[in-house]
């Protein structure tokens, strides 16, 4: 019969082929548990972040110019990482390669000794089952299936739960609520108390324009003429004072602990001081920014600080506590920087960190949070508070946009994406319908509000702000750099009027006060000049200390926190 | 021997099948498309680093590519050095590229080439992100073609978090910068 | 060493920034000597340099994807269809196909690295209907339609010896147990729901799992996520004792070629002559794809079978809407398949601070500037489709069990042992059990 030459057998044969399986089979075993414990062993790897290679970098990074030792080190750490790296992937793949081969081996092998020492066909299985009850066993199991396939189903239904339709639920029910304000959708103005005091970062608004028009022009330090006081700065802060009645508010702060001061604006005595305590861990802070460089806001009843610790502090005007709170500690490059604001009732704070981004309105008599809304990106920008046509808008820079939200609700009324790099410099606004926003590494642009909505007028990219935050007046505006220039450019069409060079840069913003401009350098040198489409020097006069604070402009009087000192010019 | 009715009936529903087959298949085929590829959009790319881990082949295919007619020939090269370097040089622990993929020559005062070894570059994306941020983003990911084993559901594309994969046409494989630089202007 | 460049640039961005004052202050001083040369251009921050010394940029090496095998592929592919329609239907050789087989695993597995595959198309198929933008390319239609075409004419003679996803689980049968048919019947509804999810996901727009989940495609490229290995391995290790897993109880393709295949004009026949009932055959087949000859006489009456047959055809519209319930209750399972709707859900969450932390994909979102609302509209848009979708998924999946119940109630007479035209791959091990061989 033709079938007895298939089912041949050859029992040597098959049985030297089976020994050949087993042994490729132990073979790519062996193989296969090397690869997978290698696997989990590189998991566990993690060279760029050893411990010792970051002691390392942050050894080379604390000297000046780096040990030739530290650097020795890293770049030996360095190659025995990469050669682990690539000397690895080599051996995967050889691995991986020989894993094949065994299993190729181990399978032929097997099929041969399968080939050499067939089964043989049986016949007339004994336990031949009845094809009636496989059919009615099969109808059974199906309707099982079908069952568990249900049961499966609704399990899944019931156990994905959607966090979406939680949220545009809400929603939902916000929008069907009536609004809170009936009839008056939008604050129409700032109150007008706080037009006549200097309540926050840039005077009112902190938009850099002071209601005062009489204050000094010429005065001298060394001397002391023109200078109405001058007291020492307790406690060293980037942050800018704050004056309301007769009262003026700086913060300060270091490793030992953050304060809040308040001064006579009058005799420049200490009224008192007040530590605010905190219970979260110091966070790292660079030199640049330190630990209260935001500056203080008040809503004329009470005045708000806040430092690098994301400590939130309200006290009375007398000193005494009102409200703490913490915001979570900022994690943030250069630390936390934002200044606040407050249109009275609320207070406004950017929050705009790698964590997270928001922008926070707190009711400033309880501190109780009125609403919050998600932001995108990062910033050390401070708040503006603008009056327009269509109420009040709340304006926030970041790395990208410049946003208005509505101070009431919080709902975002427009976004512009005109910004650019690390952001510092807040916005600018000349009071009649034009934003102005600059930032270096991006550009500067004029937006016009059109029935609150803003559209890009111009942009300027040449000389552009780093810190110092640009001014709007009404048909100029002007822009000072890090490097010492001062720009300033026609409202309506970008045109550059003129461009002065000064010898330092400039951290403080400029203010304009009347029809001219005050601005100091870092070196503490005070520029007074014309807000006018010609460059007019008024003055320059030596504050005798760097200045990195925007002063603080009250009827007849200017206060300047220096580095160390804090100054009142002005007459009796 | 089966009836001749039901062979009949058979063959009617096997040309009706065949039909269907043919006809889903043209159907799909309405506009026939050239072969497609994978590739990066360098605009949408965030260089979250996937790009190095995901790939099915190990060193992945994607690699960066240096558009050099966009780029500053910067001395202090974003994608080159790391961020904290003390000094501009090449020491291994001034660069950023894990690998040291990145070769820097001097062409002419003050003027820098950085160019990519492509057999030790990952395609890990940290030197992309340094010439994002401090640079013209002349450096950018790209899947390079000779390697890339053209995936039906690419597995970088699956975890891409910021929908850059998408599938260009096979007679213009690349999404490059010099091209688009090209275009606009 | 996954984690290793990840945490890499998590912990670079920090040194970016911690740093950035300084590089800025180095950067600016470069910036401003070079605006004072140069005009800048608003996209780039360095203007680009002009070479005194005649320097010119290097070329930047663009090589193309390798077209010329697409061409080879679509030949290769109708030869060896041929090859194996010709081996089962008139060589019958079981040791000439499984040569044919190993041909295919090389090449279209280990050579080709698994891509085209016939399996996969389905799904650019699929695409290519729901979405006429998307161009399906001329290989992959002839890899869908020829399998199918063939299988029409000559039975499943691509899983015999071209499939290479088939080739792979074929090469390693080696001591292949049956399993109980009724246990293969009920799990054969496996590739139906299978079919069905992917067409769903393709229909959507969520993405090829087909392709995600295949198996043996980490093999044949020698590289792929540790999980997809782990399934491949688990896949052969269990292909050793149950022939052809995938194949048998989760390959979608080999849905569409059962259905074509039991129309076939000329199907493998266990035996080329006439069958003289030695039931030898009938352990030969690891498939349980050989079907016996029926009793002459049925324990039931004819009524009762007829009867139940009558309720069981009833039964079929109840169960396709009872899946149509059901799939409609499946809407956010499904739903999370699509990357959109998986990010909407985690903005929500985060935003409803459910999570401490981001993850990438959000984070990338949360760079991009598009608004929230754009996404959750988005996403509730895909969540309809997908409600409809699941209704259709039920209604199949009711349909598919409703036939396979009612298959099983209608008594065909059959007096030879005869391969199962759907079920049978043409492997060709039942021939040479045959005794009679002209």
């Amino acid at each position: 019969m033709a079938g007895n030459r298939e089912f041949k057998q050859r029992p040597i044969l098959g049985l030297m082929t089976q020994s050949v399986a087993i042994v490729a089979a132990l073979f790519s075993l062996v193989i296969c548990i090397l690869l997978m414990a290698d696997f989990v062993r590189i998991q566990k790897m993690d060279p760029l972040n050893d411990p010792h290679l970051l002691q390392l970098r942050e050894q080379l990074a604390n000297t000046t110019e780096g040990s030739e030792a530290v650097i020795k080190q890293i770049r030996t750490f360095d190659l025995y990482a990469r050669r682990a790296f690539f000397s690895n992937q080599e051996q995967r793949r050889t691995g991986g390669l020989l894993l094949l081969g065994g299993m190729v081996a181990c399978f032929v092998a097997l099929k041969l000794s399968i080939l050499w020492k067939p089964k043989l066909p049986t016949v007339g299985k004994s336990d031949k089952v009845d094809h009636w009850e496989l059919n009615a066993l099969f109808r059974q199991l199906m309707a099982g299936t079908g069952i568990f396939l249900v049961v499966v189903s609704l399990f899944l239904a019931f156990a994905v739960q959607s966090d979406l339709s939680m949220v545009l639920a809400r929603g939902d029910e916000q929008a069907g609520k009536p609004a809170p304000h009936v009839g008056q959708t939008f604050q129409s103005a700032l109150p007008e108390e706080m037009k006549a005091n200097w309540p926050s970062l840039r005077g009112p608004g902190g938009i850099g324009v002071a209601n005062s028009t009489n204050t000094p022009m010429h005065w001298d330090i060394e001397s002391g003429d023109g200078v109405l006081w001058k007291t020492e700065v307790p406690v060293h802060g980037f942050n800018s004072p704050i004056v309301w009645g007769n009262r003026l508010f700086l913060t300060g702060g270091d490793e030992e602990g953050q304060e809040v001061f308040c001064f006579d604006a009058n005799t420049g005595k200490q009224l008192w001081s007040k530590t605010v305590e905190t219970t979260v861990e110091l966070p790292e802070v660079t030199e640049d920014t330190g630990y209260a460089a935001p500056t203080m806001a008040t809503d004329g009843q009470r005045v708000f600080a806040i430092f690098a610790t994301g400590e939130l502090a309200a006290f009375d005007f007398e000193g005494n506590p009102v409200w703490q709170k913490n915001l979570g500690v900022p994690t943030n490059p250069y630390g936390m920087g934002s200044s606040l604001i407050s249109d009275g009732e609320r207070l406004f704070v950017q929050y705009d960190h790698e964590e997270s981004q928001k922008v926070i309105a707190l009711d400033c008599a309880s501190g109780n949070p009125v609403w919050q809304t998600p932001r995108k990106h990062i910033s050390w920008a401070s708040p503006s508070l603008i009056e327009t046509e269509t109420g009040v808008q709340l304006l926030l820079n970041d790395e990208e946009n410049v946003t208005a939200y509505d101070p009431r609700s919080g709902k975002q009324l427009w976004t512009v994406k005109c910004l650019g790099g690390e952001v510092a410099p807040s916005p600018a606004y000349n009071g009649k319908g034009v934003v102005f926003v600059a930032n270096e590494y991006a550009q500067a642009s004029a937006l016009k509000l059109v029935d609150g909505t803003p559209e890009i007028l111009w942009q300027y990219d040449e000389y552009l702000p780093e810190i110092s935050s640009p001014l709007a007046a009404e048909n100029l505006f002007f822009i000072t750099t890090s490097a010492g220039d001062v720009v300033c450019l026609d409202a309506a069409t970008g045109e550059v009027k003129w461009e002065q060079e000064f010898d330092e840069g400039f951290s403080s913003s400029p203010v304009l006060v009347g029809d001219r401009i005050y601005s100091i350098d870092l070196e503490g040198v005070v520029h007074i000049f014309e807000a006018a489409a010609e460059y007019k020097e008024i003055a320059t006069l030596e504050m005798g200390e760097p200045v990195y604070a925007t002063p603080a402009f009250m009827d007849g009087r200017i206060y300047i926190r220096g580095d160390e000192n804090l100054y009142c010019i002005g007459d009796e | 021997m089966k009836p001749k009715g039901k062979r009949k009936r058979r063959d009617f529903v096997r040309g009706a099948a065949a039909v269907l087959v043919g006809g889903v298949a043209v159907s799909s085929l309405r506009s026939c498309s050239p072969k497609l590829v994978w590739q990066i959009d360098p605009e949408k790319c965030t260089q979250c680093g996937r790009c190095a881990t995901h790939c099915v082949l190990a060193p992945s295919a994607v690699k960066c590519f240096h558009s050099y007619s966009i780029c500053g020939y910067c001395d202090l090269c974003g994608g080159y050095l790391r961020p904290d370097a003390k000094k501009r040089n090449t020491g291994a622990e001034n660069q950023l590229c894990p690998t040291a993929a990145i070769t820097r020559t001097f062409i002419e005062n003050p003027y820098y080439q950085y160019k990519i070894d492509e057999d030790l570059c990952i395609g890990c994306g940290i030197c992309v992100e340094g010439c994002d941020v401090f640079g013209n983003g002349s450096m950018y990911l790209q899947v390079k073609h000779d390697l890339c084993v053209n995936c039906n559901e690419c597995a970088i594309a699956h975890a891409c978090p910021s929908d850059a994969f998408k599938r260009v046409p096979a007679s213009e494989p690349y999404l490059l910068k010099s091209d688009r630089e090209k275009r606009i202007s | 060493m996954r984690g290793f460049f990840m945490t890499a640039k998590a912990q670079r961005r920090k040194v970016f920034r911690w740093s950035g004052l300084r590089v800025f202050a180095s950067l600016r001083s470069i910036l401003l000597l070079l605006l004072f040369v140069f005009p800048a251009r608003a996209e780039f921050r360095f203007p680009m340099p002009e070479f005194a010394t005649g320097y010119e940029h290097p070329a930047v090496h663009t090589p193309g994807p390798s077209n010329a095998m697409v061409g080879w592929d679509i030949v290769v592919l109708i030869a060896t269809l041929t090859l194996a329609a010709i081996f089962v239907l008139k060589r019958r050789k079981r040791r000439e196909i499984f040569l044919l087989t190993l041909f295919s695993l090389i090449y279209f597995g280990f050579w080709r690295n698994g891509c085209v595959c016939s399996v996969g198309s389905i799904q650019n198929i699929m695409a290519g209907i729901c979405d006429p933008a998307y161009g399906v390319p001329l290989a992959v239609l002839v890899f869908f339609a020829a399998p199918l075409l063939f299988a029409l004419l000559f039975g499943r003679v691509f899983c015999a010896a071209v499939c290479p996803l088939g080739a792979i689980q074929e090469a390693v049968a080696i001591r292949p147990v049956k399993v109980p048919p009724v246990v293969e019947k009920v799990l054969s509804i496996l590739p139906y729901i299978y079919l069905g999810l992917a067409m769903l996901s393709v229909s959507m727009g969520a993405g090829f799992i087909i392709c995600q989940y295949d198996p043996f495609v980490g093999f044949f490229r020698m590289g792929a996520s540790f999980s997809m290995l782990i399934f491949g391995g688990l896949m052969l290790v269990l292909g050793i004792f149950v022939a052809r897993p995938y194949c048998r109880f989760l390959c979608p393709y080999g849905v569409l070629l059962n259905w074509c295949s039991k129309l076939s004009r000329h199907h493998a026949t266990i035996t080329p002559a006439d069958c003289i009932q030695c039931e030898l055959c009938t352990d030969s087949c690891p498939y349980n794809a050989i079907n016996e000859p029926t009793p002459d006489q049925s324990p039931e009456t004819r009524s009762k079978g007829a009867w139940r047959l009558g309720r069981l055809i009833l039964l079929v519209p109840l169960m396709i809407l009872l899946g149509v319930g059901v799939g409609s209750l499946l809407k956010e399972p499904l739903s999370r398949m699509h990357p959109t709707v998986r990010l909407a859900e985690r903005i929500a969450g985060e935003d409803l601070g459910r999570y401490a932390e981001t993850n990438i994909e959000s984070e990338a979102f949360r760079a991009s500037d598009t608004p929230n609302e754009e996404l959750y509209a988005e996403a509730v848009e895909l969540k309809t489709g997908f409600a409809r979708g699941g209704k259709w998924l039920g209604a199949f999946i009711g349909l598919v069990i409703g036939c396979k119940l009612i298959a099983v109630s209608i008594l065909r007479k059959r007096t030879d042992y005869e391969p199962d035209r759907g079920t049978c791959f043409s492997c060709g091990r039942c021939f040479k059990y045959c005794p009679v061989k002209e």
